[in-house]
């Protein structure tokens, strides 16, 4: 052993050592440069069920063209943030995610997104011109920019043919009604009320809890979870009491469906007139085949403000920077904002970029006609990284009045303290 | 009097048999939903009768090319899981009452005291540290960062109902084992093993259903689809923002809960047996 050592000189064996590293060298360039044009990257989302099985088919339309591959990973959105709280900050993180905006203020306070710099935006053609308000500023938080809008899920008012029918409550046009006070809708769904038929309901499931629901008649309103400076609830103030007790109005008039009841089932099976919920539902009512229409979500109070909930493309803090895999992410943001028509057309979520507002194809779906008219009126929640908790203490408050357990008023103010208490 | 027992026993049937039927109606739901056609699903009044029956969304959860269902595939993987987890803590949790129960040695009740506590932390509590250490063993999205946890959750459930039991089988079959020439092992795996195979069998059912059913671990432990076991797999049917598909979910529902009730139907004596003997009801 020792001298087959000693026949080897230093001089050959340093000559040696460094031919096999320049070999290595020049083998790994090729294979880098395959690497920079097949990246995989890991995209977290919450589009379980039928908009994953779209997002699905876009992806592999993505490969097809790029070559760049994408594992997803879908998860619902509640248990998809508690993956991310835990997993991001051991460095298990996924590429990228995508998040709604009210998640955005809590996840960029506890550091487990990146902030995106102005010049990577611009440099890669994202711009504000190109968006509106509402889905520009929800990707920001405490002047920094976190995330890049995809869609706009938002609210608006489905009217069943069949209910609205036979009570008597079709146009001369042969259309449904549509409500344009709070007085009317009351009016509206009383006349339609019968057995187990209700005239108007609010939220997918359990109506009662549907925090989503409440906000926007709250922003109808002119009132706020918070107050303008962040700091303190405003729930306790006279114009959400004035929501409160509209929200208790519902069931105890009979119009709206139990607290824990299924609204879409409702819809769906005839039984249910006048729903206001979510973009989302629309696809399923027509799979379905629910002889519906739509309209705008009727101003109920002083402004016709719609609650939107735009999902956000974010890039979750890595354990190193790997410039390959970031691009490749950028790459899919930028080709889903540029193919966001198709996104829309089968998922039925309008885009948050205004470069397909024009499609003649979506401009052609009464559905998605009234989605878009309504862009004007998108509010978002606060931003605050307290929102997502005061949303989860709000739940059981706003169901509690809905079933008449306790009145608007006590209720608000117990929202309040509750969410005055939570750390800042 | 005769009379009387015999009226007192039908209602006491009665009572149990209606207590049965609600406790399967949601169970015999479950089965009809999934073998209705998707338009039939949500129809006022109910049918009871799934007519025309279909196996399509079976096909669906079973075989889909979906990413969203992998059902077949989580099927395996929750089976794997369980089973090695069952294996894990019976065997782990023997061995540790065994001695805690028979056996004389300083820190004893400390050492028991410790592990029963272990039982009022909450699981949430470790989630975060239990995590850190999985991905520091590089066990994220394995078999074993699912099973070893999925085993420390039961474990101390285990050696409590273990050394309970254990502290009930008379002194003297071991001593005879004694002097009969076998040393402390062959009694612990001749002796006091085969008397337990009850309270085992109870014992293995409760880690197999804790693992069958745990959602949050594998949901945070499993960044690969392949790997999920079939909780996170089921969760997956349900469309975002509760735009239900009734159909795979009920399938998926009614395929998830069949090993459960074969190993339940299989064990059922046993199980029973364990929980009277060990005076405990899990």
């Amino acid at each position: 052993m020792s001298e087959r050592h000693a026949g080897v000189s230093r001089r050959t064996f340093v000559t040696g050592a460094a031919a096999a590293a320049g070999a290595t060298w020049l083998a790994r360039g090729p294979r880098r440069a395959a690497a920079q044009t097949k990246a995989t990257i890991t995209y977290w989302n919450g589009l379980t069920g039928a908009d994953g099985k779209v997002m699905d088919e876009l992806i592999d339309q993505f490969t097809k063209e790029t070559g760049i591959k994408i594992e997803q990973q879908r998860i619902p959105w509640a248990d998809l943030y508690a993956k991310l709280q835990v997993s991001v900050p051991a460095g298990e993180g996924p590429d990228l995610a995508l998040i709604h905006t009210v998640e955005v203020p809590h996840f960029a306070s506890d550091g487990v997104l990146e902030v995106i710099d102005d010049s990577a935006m611009s440099s890669r053609g994202f711009r504000a011109a190109d968006y509106l308000p509402a889905t520009w500023q929800g990707g920001t938080f405490e002047g920094k920019r976190y995330s890049v809008a995809l869609d706009v899920p938002q609210h608006l008012l489905y009217l069943n043919v069949k209910v609205m029918k036979e009570a008597g409550l079709l146009g001369a046009d042969g259309r449904p009604k549509v409500p344009a006070s709070r007085d009317e809708l009351v009016q509206m769904a009383k006349q339609m009320a019968k057995g187990d038929t209700f005239g108007f309901g609010i939220g997918t499931v359990a109506p009662g809890r549907y925090t989503w629901g409440f906000h926007n008649l709250l922003w109808q309103n002119g009132a706020n979870v918070f107050t303008a400076d962040l700091k303190r609830s405003a729930l306790a103030e006279p114009a959400a009491v004035e929501v409160a007790d509209f929200w208790a109005s519902f069931f105890a008039q009979k119009i709206s469906p139990p607290s824990n009841a299924s609204c879409r089932d409702a819809f769906i099976a005839g039984k249910l007139g006048m729903w206001i919920a979510g973009s989302w539902n629309f696809t399923g009512l027509r799979e379905a085949k629910v002889d519906f229409t739509a309209a705008p979500v009727p101003r109920l109070f002083k402004q016709p403000v719609v609650w939107s909930m735009p999902h956000q493309f974010t890039f979750p803090k890595p354990k190193g920077a790997d410039a390959a895999k970031r691009d490749a992410a950028w790459t899919h943001i930028r080709w889903m904002t540029d193919h966001v028509a198709e996104w829309t057309l089968k998922a039925g979520q309008i885009s948050a970029s205004r470069k397909a507002h024009a499609d003649p194809r979506i401009t052609a779906d009464p559905v998605l006609k009234v989605l878009m008219s309504q862009g004007a009126n998108w509010q978002v929640g606060q931003p605050t990284p307290r929102w997502v908790a005061a949303e989860n203490l709000t739940r059981p408050v706003i169901e509690s009045v809905y079933i008449g357990q306790k009145p608007g008023k006590a209720a608000m103010e117990d929202l309040a303290r509750q969410i005055n208490a939570l750390p800042a | 009097m005769s009379r009387g027992r015999d009226a007192q026993g039908l209602l006491l049937a009665a009572a149990l048999g209606a207590l049965a039927v609600l406790w399967l109606l949601p169970v015999v739901w479950v089965v009809v939903t999934s073998l209705k056609p998707t338009a039939n699903i949500i129809r006022v009044p109910p049918e009871w009768i799934p007519w025309p029956a279909t196996l399509e969304h079976y096909v669906e959860v079973l075989f889909s090319s979906s990413r969203t269902a992998r059902i077949g595939r989580a099927f395996v993987n929750s089976l794997v899981v369980s089973l090695g987890t069952v294996i894990l803590v019976v065997g782990t949790s023997a061995l540790a009452a065994y001695p805690l129960a028979r056996m004389r040695f300083p820190g004893k009740t400390f050492v028991f005291s410790v592990i029963v506590g272990s039982l009022m932390i909450p699981n949430a509590v470790v989630l975060v540290p239990q995590y850190v250490l999985v991905q520091r063993l590089g066990w994220l999205s394995t078999y074993q960062g699912l099973i070893v946890p999925e085993a420390a959750v039961t474990f101390a459930f285990g050696v409590f109902l273990l050394r309970q039991f254990f502290l009930t089988i008379p002194h003297e079959l071991e001593d005879a084992a004694l002097i009969d020439g076998a040393n402390t092992w062959q009694v612990f795996a001749r002796i006091v093993v085969p008397l337990s195979q009850p309270v085992l069998a109870a014992l293995a059912i409760f880690a197999f259903r804790s693992a069958w059913n745990d959602f949050l671990w594998p949901l945070i432990a499993v960044n690969k689809a392949e790997m999920f076991p079939l909780p996170v797999a089921l969760a997956l049917l349900r469309g975002a923002y509760s735009s239900e598909s009734y159909g795979p979910i009920m399938a998926g529902a009614a395929l998830s809960a069949l090993p459960l009730l074969i190993v339940f139907l299989i064990a059922n004596r046993r199980i029973v047996e364990g929980v009277r003997l060990s005076g405990l009801k899990g």
